[in-house]
Protein backbone atom coordinates (compact mmCIF):
# COMPACT_ATOMS: atom_id res chain seq x y z
CA UNK A 1 0.00 0.00 0.00
CA UNK A 2 0.98 3.28 -0.97
CA UNK A 3 2.16 5.75 2.34
CA UNK A 4 -0.63 7.77 3.47
CA UNK A 5 0.08 11.63 1.84
CA UNK A 6 -0.46 13.72 4.96
CA UNK A 7 -1.39 17.06 4.07
CA UNK A 8 1.26 19.74 4.95
CA UNK A 9 1.18 21.88 8.02
CA UNK A 10 0.78 25.50 6.79
CA UNK A 11 0.21 26.98 10.72
CA UNK A 12 -3.68 27.31 10.03
CA UNK A 13 -6.56 26.40 12.26
CA UNK A 14 -7.70 23.09 9.61
CA UNK A 15 -8.15 19.82 11.28
CA UNK A 16 -4.65 17.67 11.88
CA UNK A 17 -3.87 15.46 9.09
CA UNK A 18 -5.22 12.02 9.73
CA UNK A 19 -2.76 9.24 11.86
CA UNK A 20 -0.02 6.94 9.77
CA UNK A 21 -1.45 3.30 8.92
CA UNK A 22 1.51 2.63 11.56
CA UNK A 23 -0.38 4.95 14.17
CA UNK A 24 -3.57 3.69 13.64
CA UNK A 25 -2.42 0.15 14.48
CA UNK A 26 -0.18 1.49 17.05
CA UNK A 27 -2.25 4.09 18.57
CA UNK A 28 -5.85 3.30 17.96
CA UNK A 29 -5.97 -0.59 18.25
CA UNK A 30 -6.70 -0.26 21.95
CA UNK A 31 -9.64 1.63 22.11
CA UNK A 32 -11.34 0.33 18.47
CA UNK A 33 -10.59 -3.50 20.80
CA UNK A 34 -11.94 -2.25 24.24
CA UNK A 35 -14.90 -0.66 22.35
CA UNK A 36 -15.77 -3.63 20.58
CA UNK A 37 -15.07 -6.18 23.22
CA UNK A 38 -17.75 -4.32 25.23
CA UNK A 39 -20.38 -4.50 22.59
CA UNK A 40 -19.86 -7.89 21.56
CA UNK A 41 -19.07 -9.22 25.29
CA UNK A 42 -16.10 -11.99 23.34
CA UNK A 43 -12.76 -11.13 23.44
CA UNK A 44 -12.43 -13.43 20.18
CA UNK A 45 -15.08 -11.47 18.70
CA UNK A 46 -13.20 -8.54 19.21
CA UNK A 47 -10.10 -9.46 18.37
CA UNK A 48 -11.35 -10.46 14.87
CA UNK A 49 -13.75 -6.66 14.74
CA UNK A 50 -10.58 -5.09 15.81
CA UNK A 51 -8.53 -6.26 12.44
CA UNK A 52 -11.57 -5.65 10.59
CA UNK A 53 -12.01 -2.01 11.37
CA UNK A 54 -7.96 -1.21 11.64
CA UNK A 55 -7.70 -2.56 7.87
CA UNK A 56 -10.67 -0.48 6.80
CA UNK A 57 -9.39 2.31 8.69
CA UNK A 58 -6.21 2.14 6.90
CA UNK A 59 -7.63 1.39 3.45
CA UNK A 60 -10.31 4.30 3.74
CA UNK A 61 -7.48 6.62 5.21
CA UNK A 62 -6.32 8.66 1.41
CA UNK A 63 -9.83 9.30 1.85
CA UNK A 64 -10.52 10.92 5.11
CA UNK A 65 -11.17 14.59 4.74
CA UNK A 66 -11.11 15.43 8.27
CA UNK A 67 -14.71 16.68 8.47
CA UNK A 68 -15.07 14.40 11.54
CA UNK A 69 -12.35 14.58 14.20
CA UNK A 70 -10.46 11.21 13.34
CA UNK A 71 -11.66 9.34 16.55
CA UNK A 72 -15.79 10.08 15.69
CA UNK A 73 -14.95 8.35 12.48
CA UNK A 74 -13.27 5.76 14.16
CA UNK A 75 -15.92 5.01 16.45
CA UNK A 76 -18.61 5.23 13.59
CA UNK A 77 -16.90 1.96 11.96
CA UNK A 78 -15.85 0.60 14.92
CA UNK A 79 -19.77 0.39 15.96
CA UNK A 80 -20.54 -0.44 11.96
CA UNK A 81 -18.22 -3.50 12.18
CA UNK A 82 -19.37 -4.86 15.88
CA UNK A 83 -22.99 -4.42 14.50
CA UNK A 84 -22.27 -6.45 11.62
CA UNK A 85 -20.29 -9.17 13.12
CA UNK A 86 -23.01 -9.58 15.73
CA UNK A 87 -25.80 -9.71 13.13
CA UNK A 88 -23.96 -12.15 11.11
CA UNK A 89 -22.88 -14.05 14.48
CA UNK A 90 -26.68 -14.05 14.91
CA UNK A 91 -28.98 -13.99 18.09
CA UNK A 92 -26.68 -17.55 19.49
CA UNK A 93 -27.09 -16.12 22.75
CA UNK A 94 -29.90 -14.19 25.05
CA UNK A 95 -28.03 -12.77 28.16
CA UNK A 96 -31.78 -12.61 29.49
CA UNK A 97 -34.55 -13.62 28.78
CA UNK A 98 -37.56 -10.79 28.02
CA UNK A 99 -39.45 -11.96 30.97
CA UNK A 100 -36.49 -11.43 33.25
CA UNK A 101 -35.65 -8.08 32.15
CA UNK A 102 -39.29 -7.17 32.45
CA UNK A 103 -39.19 -8.12 36.14
CA UNK A 104 -36.30 -6.29 36.31
CA UNK A 105 -37.55 -3.24 35.04
CA UNK A 106 -40.39 -3.70 36.64
CA UNK A 107 -38.84 -3.94 39.78
CA UNK A 108 -36.47 -0.73 39.41
CA UNK A 109 -39.39 1.41 37.96
CA UNK A 110 -42.02 0.39 40.30
CA UNK A 111 -39.78 -0.06 43.20
CA UNK A 112 -41.77 -1.44 46.10
CA UNK A 113 -39.27 -2.25 48.22
CA UNK A 114 -37.12 0.73 50.16
CA UNK A 115 -33.83 1.53 48.25
CA UNK A 116 -30.63 0.95 50.93
CA UNK A 117 -27.72 2.98 50.28
CA UNK A 118 -24.37 1.35 48.92
CA UNK A 119 -21.71 0.62 50.84
CA UNK A 120 -19.03 1.34 47.91
CA UNK A 121 -16.91 4.43 47.06
CA UNK A 122 -15.61 5.04 43.37
CA UNK A 123 -11.99 6.37 44.99
CA UNK A 124 -12.40 2.44 46.63
CA UNK A 125 -13.43 0.88 43.19
CA UNK A 126 -11.07 1.91 41.10
CA UNK A 127 -8.52 -0.08 43.26
CA UNK A 128 -10.55 -2.98 43.87
CA UNK A 129 -10.00 -5.82 40.40
CA UNK A 130 -13.04 -8.01 42.41
CA UNK A 131 -15.57 -4.62 41.40
CA UNK A 132 -14.32 -4.25 37.88
CA UNK A 133 -14.79 -7.54 37.11
CA UNK A 134 -18.41 -7.19 38.83
CA UNK A 135 -19.56 -3.73 36.66
CA UNK A 136 -17.82 -5.42 33.63
CA UNK A 137 -20.08 -8.87 33.96
CA UNK A 138 -23.03 -6.69 34.95
CA UNK A 139 -22.49 -4.99 31.19
CA UNK A 140 -21.79 -7.94 29.76
CA UNK A 141 -24.94 -9.68 31.13
CA UNK A 142 -26.76 -6.19 29.61
CA UNK A 143 -29.47 -6.96 26.58
CA UNK A 144 -27.47 -6.14 23.36
CA UNK A 145 -29.57 -3.05 22.47
CA UNK A 146 -29.34 -1.57 26.06
CA UNK A 147 -25.73 -2.62 26.00
CA UNK A 148 -25.02 -0.98 22.78
CA UNK A 149 -25.97 2.72 24.49
CA UNK A 150 -25.06 2.10 27.34
CA UNK A 151 -21.39 1.54 26.26
CA UNK A 152 -21.33 4.46 24.13
CA UNK A 153 -23.26 7.22 26.24
CA UNK A 154 -21.37 6.11 29.77
CA UNK A 155 -18.51 4.58 29.03
CA UNK A 156 -17.19 6.19 25.66
CA UNK A 157 -18.78 9.24 26.75
CA UNK A 158 -20.00 10.06 23.50
CA UNK A 159 -23.62 12.90 22.82
CA UNK A 160 -27.12 10.67 22.31
CA UNK A 161 -27.18 13.00 19.08
CA UNK A 162 -24.24 11.14 17.88
CA UNK A 163 -25.53 7.93 19.04
CA UNK A 164 -28.90 7.98 18.10
CA UNK A 165 -27.01 8.10 14.28
CA UNK A 166 -24.80 5.24 14.91
CA UNK A 167 -27.63 3.47 16.05
CA UNK A 168 -30.36 4.81 13.60
CA UNK A 169 -32.04 5.71 16.73
CA UNK A 170 -34.36 8.71 17.54
CA UNK A 171 -32.10 10.73 20.31
CA UNK A 172 -35.79 9.96 22.64
CA UNK A 173 -35.12 6.18 22.30
CA UNK A 174 -31.45 6.40 23.26
CA UNK A 175 -32.74 8.06 26.00
CA UNK A 176 -35.10 5.57 27.07
CA UNK A 177 -32.62 2.40 26.59
CA UNK A 178 -29.85 4.47 28.35
CA UNK A 179 -31.75 4.87 31.45
CA UNK A 180 -33.43 1.38 31.33
CA UNK A 181 -29.63 0.15 30.92
CA UNK A 182 -28.52 1.88 34.18
CA UNK A 183 -31.84 0.96 35.99
CA UNK A 184 -30.71 -2.74 35.18
CA UNK A 185 -27.63 -2.29 35.99
CA UNK A 186 -28.14 -0.38 39.34
CA UNK A 187 -30.83 -3.46 39.82
CA UNK A 188 -27.69 -5.83 39.00
CA UNK A 189 -25.26 -4.95 41.16
CA UNK A 190 -27.17 -3.62 43.77
CA UNK A 191 -27.35 -6.89 45.55
CA UNK A 192 -23.48 -6.67 46.23
CA UNK A 193 -22.86 -3.46 46.94
CA UNK A 194 -26.09 -2.59 49.59
CA UNK A 195 -24.74 -1.67 52.90
CA UNK A 196 -26.05 -4.31 55.48
CA UNK A 197 -29.07 -3.18 57.75
CA UNK A 198 -27.82 -2.75 61.36
CA UNK B 1 -45.09 17.03 44.75
CA UNK B 2 -44.31 14.41 42.59
CA UNK B 3 -44.36 10.08 42.81
CA UNK B 4 -41.47 7.54 43.68
CA UNK B 5 -42.20 5.96 40.24
CA UNK B 6 -42.46 9.65 38.46
CA UNK B 7 -38.76 10.42 39.98
CA UNK B 8 -37.15 7.19 38.96
CA UNK B 9 -39.21 8.10 35.23
CA UNK B 10 -37.12 11.52 35.28
CA UNK B 11 -33.91 10.34 36.96
CA UNK B 12 -32.05 10.10 33.30
CA UNK B 13 -33.12 13.71 32.58
CA UNK B 14 -32.41 15.02 35.69
CA UNK B 15 -29.10 13.23 36.32
CA UNK B 16 -28.21 13.69 32.66
CA UNK B 17 -28.84 17.81 33.00
CA UNK B 18 -31.47 18.09 30.59
CA UNK B 19 -34.71 18.24 33.08
CA UNK B 20 -36.73 21.76 33.34
CA UNK B 21 -36.05 23.96 36.43
CA UNK B 22 -39.07 23.58 37.88
CA UNK B 23 -39.08 19.84 37.45
CA UNK B 24 -35.66 19.57 39.11
CA UNK B 25 -37.01 21.69 42.08
CA UNK B 26 -39.43 19.07 42.43
CA UNK B 27 -37.14 16.22 42.07
CA UNK B 28 -34.77 17.97 44.66
CA UNK B 29 -37.86 18.23 47.40
CA UNK B 30 -38.60 14.68 46.95
CA UNK B 31 -35.08 13.48 47.32
CA UNK B 32 -34.82 15.66 50.39
CA UNK B 33 -38.26 14.05 51.89
CA UNK B 34 -37.84 10.23 50.98
CA UNK B 35 -34.67 8.32 52.07
CA UNK B 36 -35.38 5.26 49.61
CA UNK B 37 -35.39 7.81 46.51
CA UNK B 38 -32.36 9.23 48.04
CA UNK B 39 -30.89 6.43 47.37
CA UNK B 40 -32.03 5.25 44.48
CA UNK B 41 -30.66 8.51 42.85
CA UNK B 42 -27.34 8.49 44.89
CA UNK B 43 -26.88 4.90 43.60
CA UNK B 44 -28.03 5.17 40.13
CA UNK B 45 -25.19 7.78 39.78
CA UNK B 46 -22.75 5.81 41.63
CA UNK B 47 -23.47 3.33 38.76
CA UNK B 48 -22.36 6.11 35.73
CA UNK B 49 -19.42 7.01 38.07
CA UNK B 50 -18.39 3.37 38.45
CA UNK B 51 -18.36 2.41 35.00
CA UNK B 52 -16.54 5.76 33.85
CA UNK B 53 -13.69 4.54 36.33
CA UNK B 54 -13.48 1.17 34.57
CA UNK B 55 -9.93 0.82 32.94
CA UNK B 56 -9.42 -0.43 29.49
CA UNK B 57 -8.69 -4.10 29.28
CA UNK B 58 -5.17 -4.42 27.91
CA UNK B 59 -4.84 -5.70 24.20
CA UNK B 60 -3.64 -9.41 24.62
CA UNK B 61 -0.24 -10.05 23.10
CA UNK B 62 -1.09 -12.79 21.12
CA UNK B 63 -3.46 -9.91 19.31
CA UNK B 64 -0.66 -7.08 19.01
CA UNK B 65 0.89 -9.80 17.07
CA UNK B 66 -2.09 -10.91 14.61
CA UNK B 67 -2.46 -7.12 13.62
CA UNK B 68 1.58 -6.35 12.77
CA UNK B 69 0.98 -9.15 10.55
CA UNK B 70 -2.38 -7.80 9.22
CA UNK B 71 -0.32 -4.53 9.13
CA UNK B 72 2.43 -5.80 7.29
CA UNK B 73 0.17 -8.29 4.92
CA UNK B 74 -1.80 -5.08 4.10
CA UNK B 75 1.30 -2.96 3.13
CA UNK B 76 2.95 -5.41 0.81
CA UNK B 77 3.24 -4.28 -2.67
CA UNK B 78 0.51 -6.18 -5.28
CA UNK B 79 1.60 -8.92 -6.87
CA UNK B 80 4.23 -9.97 -4.48
CA UNK B 81 3.55 -13.46 -2.84
CA UNK B 82 5.21 -15.36 0.03
CA UNK B 83 7.13 -17.85 -1.43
Amino acid sequence: MDEVKRPAAEGGTGPPPPPTAEEVFRDYAPRVYNLARRMLSSDADAEDVTQDVLLQVVRKLPTFRGEAAFPTWLHRITVNAALTHRRKRAARDEHLTREALDTVLEREESRHEPVRPWSVAPEEAILDRETQDLIERAIAGLPEPYRDVFVLADVEGLPNAEIGEMLGLSVAAVKSRLHRARLMLRGALAPHFEEVSA
Amino acid sequence: MITCRQLVECLCDYVDGELPCDRCDEVRAHLCECPSCHAHHATYVLVIRLTQLLPAAPMPPHLSARLQAALSREQRPPGEHIV
